[in-house]
């Protein structure tokens, strides 16, 4: 657990602190997670702007909630709204700044804030309702600075910032002054128990009330316990194998390669055996892109035959295939490969598995190595276009500098497409380059499963975020 | 006297510098900890500013010899992730540690001289094999599955001890059991050894034969004898106290500085790792040195330059 909560950086976007900091801010507009089944709604509601009008194709005026109370019993005005977006987007809070959209934020009156973008952006009011979108006091803030204002946090939420135990703790209490309903809870508190076998007893004797990441393989006694029961939701992220098909000569830089290493895995199975059958094969189409998804394409198939025949065409004689894992990083990840090797093994497919310890480690060496990608926002300029496109970060280096053409030209119809119509060609023109291209091989979502006390009327999201506002907890005994 | 403490003193210094070169050294060589700390599709651009502030961007030498001018200085860095400086980040958690350290200290010094006593004392009967049982049993069980059982046992059966945490007295038990059964079966092995050595000792039949009550016997003439070995043993396992928590401090969430070393080790948080294993050798040369001293205490033939009057 991070001893740092400011609004924004890397900190809040890792899970953990996404789990606490949903608490404490707000955002400029809000999805409403129960808007849809199982905590993946995707409709955007007023959240600290009641309303909002596109005056333009690149402006956007906001109209903000007055008499919105900060943590530290200021009133949140627009100064406070500007600052926050601006301070938000220059640290660099990838990737919402990195997608480089925004051209200023002005405050139009005491009630208005006007943002402006570089393009026509369709996605603005998605990006508003992520750490983009999330409001905290200026005064406060230059009064701290940002170190200070990571250790004692400050925000709008329904939960205000009580104290933290070094490594041992967090505790929000209920903020009386919360512009929304009253919160159910008069406190809530984070406790970090990082091994899985202690979270498992400390639920099922009562201590906790919630256990996070349990694994699917250890979910059977806390379903079986009367007391307690398995919340699981397929998250918004997929889990992939990503090539380095820049490095020429390499097998991998051949895309018939690639594609014959998608087609001789069987996904559905991986996911099914994996996460047990909580989710399905991996695919950057998700569900949370609207009416722009397009369930019916569904993941590349698996097709042993098909790869066979791709390897004989592109002549591969055997050559060694290294995939590069950080050993314990992603859930299931090491025995997810083990498996697929059988099966590459099965259509003459060499690869060979090198476990590393951490990050630091993974420079440049093999062919492929394990990676994980977010939905990012509820909009198909999100995901694969944040991390595979224009200002794609590291993955720009797995396409050897920049993207093919096509598909910058694809990202950019999608990201500043001015209809529905287009956007939505683009996009599945997006997938399909994808599925030609398979710059990775999306393996499947990945499961969050939570252990919950029966009779706690609590849904998980879709996202790592936990939400106790008084729409989704519920305290029945 | 003075002179052989400031050679032990000047000993202790050098080995800590090749312990703090060694840890230096090996963690810059096992990875950039930018990739560790921030997330995947992180734009280089942003890692540089990083490696700047934090000063991983110059050479390992220059970065070495800053850090050796540092912490003559008292200045042990700063956490890359907390931003904190690692000498409070480590010194915040050391009391939970020291509290977990020092009762099971004394749960297992209490523990384990007592059976091992009892063990000598009752060769060769069920008391003494029960014992010895026991004692292999629980060093020879992995700490992890021990305290496993425990929770299986008096948290999830009995429900009467708390299975994770720190916040009250209760959350103690388990973790320093655990620790303490794992130490005292060591320390039980090598006392009862050693009473079995000191009772064949000519001076315990002349206490017998003065008529001298078992008691007496015991207290008075063995166990001080006994002592020498066992202080040994006791003192190696001091540093093996704040060291070797690790594992349970994360097993129990108990927020103590181990589990701050390795959520460290995993950051690559070059600071607290560093500071960390400073303090861990630090302890263990100060044990040695006392030990090396109480000799001298426990066993007046025994001069602390280490030959015998």
């Amino acid at each position: 657990m991070p001893t740092t909560w400011a609004a924004h950086g890397p900190v809040v976007n890792a899970n953990f602190a996404a789990r606490v900091a949903y608490s404490i801010y707000d955002q400029l507009v809000r999805r409403d997670y129960l808007s849809g089944p199982g905590g993946g709604g995707i409709e955007l509601v007023p959240g600290l702007a009641t309303s909002w009008e596109q005056v333009s194709p690149t402006e956007w005026d906001f109209t903000i909630r007055q008499g919105v109370k900060f943590h530290d019993g200021t009133t949140m005005t627009v100064d406070d709204v500007v600052f926050s977006i601006n301070n938000t987007y220059g640290a660099g809070s990838e990737p919402f700044a990195a997608s480089g959209t925004i051209a200023s934020v002005v405050a139009m009156d005491a009630d208005t804030v006007r943002i402006t973008t570089k393009n026509p952006d369709p996605a603005l009011l998605a990006r508003m309702a992520t750490v983009m979108g999330q409001v905290y006091p200026q005064a406060y803030y230059e009064r701290v600075g940002q170190e200070e204002f990571g250790h004692l946090p400050v925000g709008t939420g329904p939960y205000k910032w009580a104290g933290r135990v070094t490594g041992e703790s967090v505790k929000l209490d209920a903020f009386d002054d919360y512009w929304g309903d009253t919160p159910p809870l008069n406190s809530i508190t984070f406790l970090e128990v990082p091994e899985v076998s202690s979270r498992i007893a400390g639920l099922m004797t009562g201590e906790f009330d919630i256990a996070t990441s349990i694994p699917p393989s250890q979910t059977r006694p806390i379903d079986n316990d009367a007391g307690t029961e398995i919340r699981a939701v397929a998250v918004e992220n997929v889990q992939m194998i990503t090539f380095r098909q820049y490095k020429e000569g390499r097998p991998q830089a051949d895309k018939r390669i690639r594609k014959a290493m998608a087609l001789s895995l069987d996904r559905a199975l991986l996911a099914d055996k994996l996460w047990a059958g909580l989710t399905t094969a991996g695919t950057y189409d998700f569900a949370g892109y609207g009416e722009y998804a397009i369930p019916e394409r569904g993941p590349l198939p698996f097709d042993p035959e098909g790869a066979k025949a791709l390897l004989a065409d592109a002549g591969y004689n055997g050559e060694e295939i290294v995939i590069r894992i950080v050993g314990g990083y992603y859930t299931n990840m090491t025995r997810a490969v083990e498996a697929s090797m059988e099966m590459w093994k099965k259509v003459g497919l060499n690869v060979k598995l090198d476990i590393i310890e951490n990050w630091g480690q993974m420079g440049q060496e093999g062919d492929a190595y394990a990676a994980s990608d977010n939905m990012w926002m509820t909009d198909p300029a999100g995901g694969m276009w944040f991390s595979w496109g224009r200002e794609g970060g590291h993955r720009l280096k797995d396409w050897g500098g920049t993207a093919p053409a096509e598909f910058l030209k694809l990202g950019t119809d999608i990201e500043q497409g001015s209809d529905f119509a287009t956007r939505k060609t683009a996009y599945g023109d997006l997938l399909e380059l994808w599925d030609d291209l398979v710059p990775a091989i999306l393996l499947y979502r990945p499961v969050e499963a939570y252990g919950v006390r029966k009779g706690l009327e609590w849904q998980p999201y879709t996202i790592f975020y936990m939400d106790f506002r008084a729409a989704n907890f519920k305290d029945n005994g | 006297m003075t002179r052989y403490i400031l050679i032990k003193i000047l000993r202790s210094t050098f080995t800590l510098w090749i312990v703090v070169s060694a840890v230096f050294l090996i963690l810059r060589a096992s990875g950039d900890p930018l990739y560790s700390i921030f997330s995947l599709g992180t734009p280089e651009s942003t890692l540089d500013v990083f490696r700047a502030k934090w000063g991983i961007d110059k050479s390992i030498f220059e970065q070495y010899v800053i850090y050796l001018s540092d912490i003559t200085k008292g200045d042990f860095g700063t956490s890359f992730f907390d931003g904190q400086p690692a000498w409070d980040l480590v010194v915040e958690r050391l009391p939970k540690t020291l509290l977990l350290g020092g009762t099971t200290f004394v749960i297992s010094v209490v523990a384990g001289v007592t059976l091992g006593a009892i063990a000598a004392l009752k060769r060769g009967t069920f008391w003494d094999r029960g014992i010895m049982t026991a004692a292999v049993a629980s060093f020879s069980m992995p700490s992890y599955f021990l305290a496993l059982l425990l929770i299986l046992l008096f948290s999830l059966k009995l429900r009467w001890l708390p299975t994770s945490g720190a916040s009250t007295w209760q959350h103690l038990i388990l973790p320093a059991t655990t620790l303490g059964l794992t130490l005292s079966g060591s320390i039980a092995r090598f006392v009862r050894s050693a009473m079995l050595e000191v009772l064949r000792q000519s001076y315990m039949r002349t206490a017998r034969a003065k008529g001298a009550p078992k008691w007496r016997q015991i207290v008075w003439h063995a166990l001080p004898n006994a002592a020498i070995p066992t202080v040994t043993v006791i003192g190696f396992q001091l540093g093996w106290l704040i060291g070797g928590s690790v594992v349970i401090e994360t097993v129990f969430a108990w927020p103590g500085a181990g589990r701050l070393f390795i959520t460290a080790i995993g950051l690559r948080d070059f600071a607290v790792v560093q500071m960390f294993i400073l303090m861990v050798a630090s302890t263990v040369i100060i044990a040695n040195l006392l030990v090396d001293i109480l000799y001298g205490l426990l066993d007046p033939r025994i001069s602390v330059i280490g030959v015998k009057k």
